[in-house]
């Protein structure tokens, strides 16, 4: 009966209905837009840190994450490979093998980073083969390696030059080895410019002294948040002799310095809240101030207060609704152009997000909670505003209202 | 005379126009906040970096290298450091000696930067004395002392791992320290150092791999007495940065002068991203204020059909109503603007002094050398800035209701309720 | 009479040790008699032993007072004819495998050697036993069924060492040390190097089996054992020198 009533009320006059319920519409498009730019960030900065090289979960042996050492090593695996067979979101296991060791050419030496790598693999995980600025990316046979271009200026090495590999292998072996520079890389971080070295998975386990071992499996997942799942499942499945850690164990200053960011951005969203809270509260406003007439002469000819409230608060309900409906209809598509097509920073901000390894754009993140979240803001928001033209019925006085 | 129509008319419907001048009021304010906030985070970071890392400007032999410091020293450190320190824009000034080696503990070898400082000098430049979070300020003593970052204390157990019954981690300053680096003539160095204290500093890197010493202590270690490879300045303003390394450069050619924001490419960056967020932000809530007015106003309009009627029947012109409605909307903005500004100011100013804290994850932070509490600031610029982006957005916003009122029929307007 | 009384001195000084002999004489002592060794040339073993694994590698050795030692590896065939070059404080790698000479860097001294847990420093000694230490003579102690003085050393304020004290264990007899124990500042044992398999070879007597312990790692020791060692040969500098390092067998 009440929302029969208040439904008419709604069409008879679609125009003031139209404003009210626009004024909704929009703080749910802005709101959804603002939080999902917000955390497009976030994703954005945990995809180029953990992305470019992490990746999103990694499996080692027991031990290795706290004494990164060739000794904790493992022997490769098939349980792996048959995961992902089974778990659709496991789209890549990339292998590698890692440690420390002196590079040499001519006079100089340096420490690097070595990597031996499955090239096609790491290419589709941390699409390092983006990263060749001279030279050519790894295959899997060559007998090469490729370097970070600050490596190569400390070593004053070029495409073809020969460097000279030592230092410790497995289990107290020597490694030792004379490779030609094949690639040079050029990566955003200059940590990594100063001191990786790649070079195909075979070479490694030939060099290390470590054939068929890896330190590590990097795992490709289908989207980011996948990695909660697929390490819980492989932390049941595989054996205690593994760790199967999620970036977010191997990378717990990233984690907290986004939670620390996300604070600030808490304050952005309260302020945003308020404008368009406001914006609501105003449309309300000067709904009930043209409706005053009306009120005055139904409470005059006998209508209830209190049925004009509720009937009053289902108009509001219906058009929060409505608003909500329609505003997320609206934010969905444009979260989603946005987040294939960014926003692009130009200009000299730009060369300073690249100089810093991050890719000059602000995405938006597509996320259900998100969305979820800021719809259900926004409703309470406009319940919350509707209390004060329930306030203005309940106190009319239709003699005065008749006025206007 | 139309702008004593408009005025009458904004003060007819107090409520409506409260509407209008509180969204504008709020919009000059938040985006003023807002402002306020990142250009506080920024400048704090690049206070902080200067008055802890960099200073303004640091003078170095041309080709300097770290990592490569015997290699090359400042000719006459001594007398270049004086002459330095007596220009007048010069507030400050401290040259240090530099070594890059390994330094050996029972718990461990480490490769850090060894950096010999004036102990008065450096307390002036980069606080290291106030810095300090246990221990002596290198202070004379017959072994010499070393100062370590607080995350290298705790790698080689100088700060103890259980807490005691206070709380506090007492530190263990009978450490003894071996340096070890290649000295001028190439040959290896060494000598046994006291761990005299610890210090804190932006971040875990630098106090992973600074030691500070004795600038004698180092210097003897080298032979190399008066040998310096870095002069830092600090001046009366950071405004003169350029200009001085400008004029020193061409002074002293075969020196390299860097400034604070070369030697700190990522406070460029910092202020640069936050540039374009606050950029997207003020985008934003320019779009929730237009909207907030283009509804209020159009309800304006929609409830002042009769009148509006009423008046185009009695002869006024269409572009007469359509600037007695701009004019409306243009003096809600010229009460509520103030408004809006000095919250604005004010808020700046609260939280400028009491300061917003974050330091729920405080470590977080740290990584990123950001101070837990931020302390807001703004130039004097932004708010003639903001507060045009809102006005001229408020008229843009009104001129969809104004036409709309153009489109009002006498006949029809002056039946309708 | 005059024989009498020499007699007496020869006494005399033959009981010495039992008494008048300060902690500095007895490990300036034993260090003039490990230096007393012009030159060696030995066969030995060394055994890496971890936790979860075990690795030996055969080494043959040349060495010339304290500045000149060379060592090559003979087994495992993998790293067979690899050299390691100690000359002053420097050292050179030779890697057969890639037939080149490598210089150790600066940096990397204070690293492991050969993955054992001896460290490349501790081929190059720069701090001396006898001068950068103060000695004392705590009590007198059993190692290995040997007499021993058990010995405090203090290093120097200015010594460039980073333990807090060493304790060192000298036989009476032969003047070795069986057993030294690194302590840090706080007094927490860091590692242990014992001698065990004293045999006399050649009119010397020596250790044949060394061992290093660092106790903070529970399972982890690296044991060098000699087969065979012949002293006093003569070699010339040139010996020890990069060229030689390539072809010596």
């Amino acid at each position: 009966m009440i929302f029969t009533l208040a439904w008419r009320n709604l069409w008879r006059n679609r125009r003031r209905t139209f404003i009210t319920t626009g004024s909704i519409v929009l703080a749910v498009v802005l709101a959804v837009f603002m939080r999902s730019m917000q955390e497009g960030v976030y994703q954005k900065m945990i995809e180029n840190v953990v992305g470019f090289y992490t990746g999103y979960a990694q499996v080692h042996q027991a031990g290795y994450w706290e004494e990164k050492t060739i000794d904790n090593s493992f022997e490769s695996m098939t349980a792996l490979d048959e995961a992902r067979a089974a778990n659709p979101r496991i789209v890549g296991v990339v292998p590698r093998l890692e440690s420390f060791l002196l590079v040499y050419h001519g006079n100089a030496s340096q420490v690097a980073q070595v990597v031996g790598i499955s090239p096609e693999e790491e290419n589709g995980l941390t699409q390092l083969g983006g990263m060749v600025k001279e030279g050519e990316y790894l295959r899997l046979d060559d007998q090469s390696v490729m370097i970070g271009s600050g490596l190569a200026k400390k070593l004053n090495a070029g495409i073809g030059d020969t460097l000279v590999l030592f230092g410790q292998g497995y289990q107290g072996s020597t490694a030792s080895e004379l490779l030609p520079v094949s690639g040079i890389l050029q990566f955003g971080s200059q940590q990594l410019n100063d001191r990786m070295l790649y070079l195909p998975l075979p070479v490694a386990q030939g060099l290390f002294a470590a054939p068929d071992r890896l330190t590590a499996y990097a795992l490709d997942l289908q989207a980011p948040g996948d990695e909660v799942a697929v390490t819980a499942a492989l932390k049941s499945s595989l054996p205690e002799d593994y760790e199967v850690m999620d970036w977010r164990e191997m990378m717990p200053e990233l984690v907290q310095s986004i939670e620390s960011d996300r604070l600030g951005g808490y304050l952005t969203m309260g302020i945003l809240y308020l404008i368009i809270g406001f914006g609501i509260f105003g449309t309300a406003l000067m709904m009930v101030a043209e409706r005053q007439y009306e009120f005055g002469v139904l409470t005059a000819i006998g209508m209830k207060r209190r049925l004009l409230s509720q009937v009053m608060t289902a108009e509001m309900v219906l058009m929060a609704l409505l608003g909500v409906v329609i505003g997320v209809a609206i934010a969905l598509p444009v979260v989603v152009y946005f987040h294939y097509n960014p926003f692009e920073i130009t200009g000299k901000s730009a060369e300073g997000y690249a100089a810093f390894g991050i890719e000059p754009i602000i995405p938006t993140a597509i996320s259900g909670t998100i969305i979820a979240w800021q719809t259900l803001v926004v409703l309470l928001m406009t319940l919350a505003v509707s209390i004060y033209p329930v306030i203005k019925i309940l106190r009319i006085d239709p003699v005065k209202a008749m006025r206007v | 005379m139309l702008f004593n129509i408009a005025w009458r008319n904004v003060w007819r419907h107090p409520v409506r126009s409260a509407v209008v001048m509180v969204a504008i009021a709020l919009g000059i304010w938040s985006g003023l906040f807002m402002m306020a906030f990142s250009w506080g985070i920024t400048e704090s970071r690049t206070r902080d970096v200067i008055d802890t890392q960099t200073s303004h400007l640091q003078l170095h032999p041309q080709q300097f290298e770290a990592g490569e410091e015997m290699q090359h020293f400042l000719p006459e450190a001594e007398a270049l450091l004086s002459s330095l320190a007596s220009r007048p824009e010069v507030k400050a000034a401290t040259g240090r000696t530099l070594a890059s080696g390994m330094l050996e503990s029972t718990s461990g070898n480490f490769a850090v930067q060894i950096i010999g400082v004036d102990p008065e000098r450096e307390a002036v430049m980069t606080q290291l004395r106030d810095r300090m979070i246990g221990g002596e300020y290198l202070a004379e003593d017959r072994r010499p002392v070393a100062l370590i970052g607080e995350a290298l204390a705790e790698e080689i157990g100088v700060i103890e791992e259980e807490p005691d019954s206070l709380g506090n981690q007492p530190l263990n300053l009978r450490k003894n320290l071996v340096i070890r680096f290649q000295g001028p003539d190439g040959e290896i160095t060494s000598a046994k150092f006291k761990v005299g204290g610890v210090y804190k500093a932006q971040n875990v890197q630098l106090e992973e791999s600074q030691v500070f010493v004795r600038q004698t202590d180092l210097q003897d270690m080298i032979g190399m007495p008066g040998g310096m490879q870095e002069i830092a300045l600090l001046l009366n303003d950071i405004r003169q940065t350029d200009s001085t390394a400008a004029s020193l450069a061409a002074l002293h050619s075969d020196l390299a002068i860097k400034t604070w924001s070369d030697l700190a490419p990522e406070l460029e960056f910092m202020s640069s991203s936050m540039d374009a967020s606050m950029r997207v932000f003020m985008g934003i809530i320019l779009l929730a204020l237009a909207f907030g007015i283009v509804n209020t106003m159009l309800m304006a309009v929609m409830e002042r059909t009769r009148e509006l009627g009423m008046l185009m029947s009695v002869g006024m012109n269409k572009i007469r109503v359509f600037s007695m409605i701009l004019l409306e909307t243009v003096i809600l903005t010229v009460v509520g603007a103030p408004i809006g500004l000095v919250a604005g100011w004010a808020c700046t100013e609260y939280f400028g002094k009491q300061g917003i804290n974050l330091g729920a994850f405080e470590k977080g932070m740290d990584e990123f050398g950001l101070a837990s509490i931020v302390y807001t600031d703004l130039p004097n610029g932004y708010y003639g800035e903001i507060a045009a982006m809102v006005i001229i957005t408020a008229l843009l916003a009104s001129i969809y209701p104004s036409l709309k009122a153009l489109q009002l029929r006498p006949s029809e307007a002056v039946r309708a309720i | 009479m005059n024989r009498t009384i020499s007699l007496l001195f020869t006494l005399l000084l033959a009981l010495q040790p039992a008494f008048g002999q300060s902690a500095k004489d007895i490990i300036r002592k034993s260090e003039e008699i490990r230096r007393g060794v012009q030159s060696s040339q030995a066969e030995m073993t060394m055994t890496i032993v971890r936790p979860d694994w075990t690795r030996t590698m055969s080494l043959k050795s040349w060495s010339k007072g304290d500045d000149y030692a060379l060592m090559l590896v003979t087994a495992p065939a993998r790293d067979a004819g690899m050299a390691t070059l100690k000359r002053s404080n420097e050292v050179w790698n030779w890697v057969p495998r890639i037939e080149r000479t490598i210089k150790l860097p600066r940096s990397m001294m204070s690293q492991s050697w050969m993955g054992s847990d001896f460290t490349n420093n501790d081929l190059v000694q720069e701090v001396s036993i006898i001068d950068d230490y103060e000695h004392r003579i705590l009590k007198d102690s059993t190692i290995q069924g040997r007499n021993c003085w058990k010995i405090e050393l203090i290093p120097h304020d200015e010594a460039a060492v980073v333990w807090g004290k060493v304790i060192s264990f000298v036989s009476k007899t032969d003047y070795l040390v069986l057993r030294s124990e690194y302590f840090d500042e706080d007094g927490y044992l860091i590692n242990v190097l014992q001698s065990s398999g004293i045999k006399t070879l050649g009119g010397r007597t020596f250790a044949t089996k060394l061992e290093m312990i660092p106790m903070e790692n529970p399972g982890h020791k690296t044991v060098l054992e000699y087969q065979n060692i012949v002293f006093d040969q003569p070699f010339t500098d040139e010996f020890f020198s990069v060229q030689n390092m390539k072809r010596v067998r």
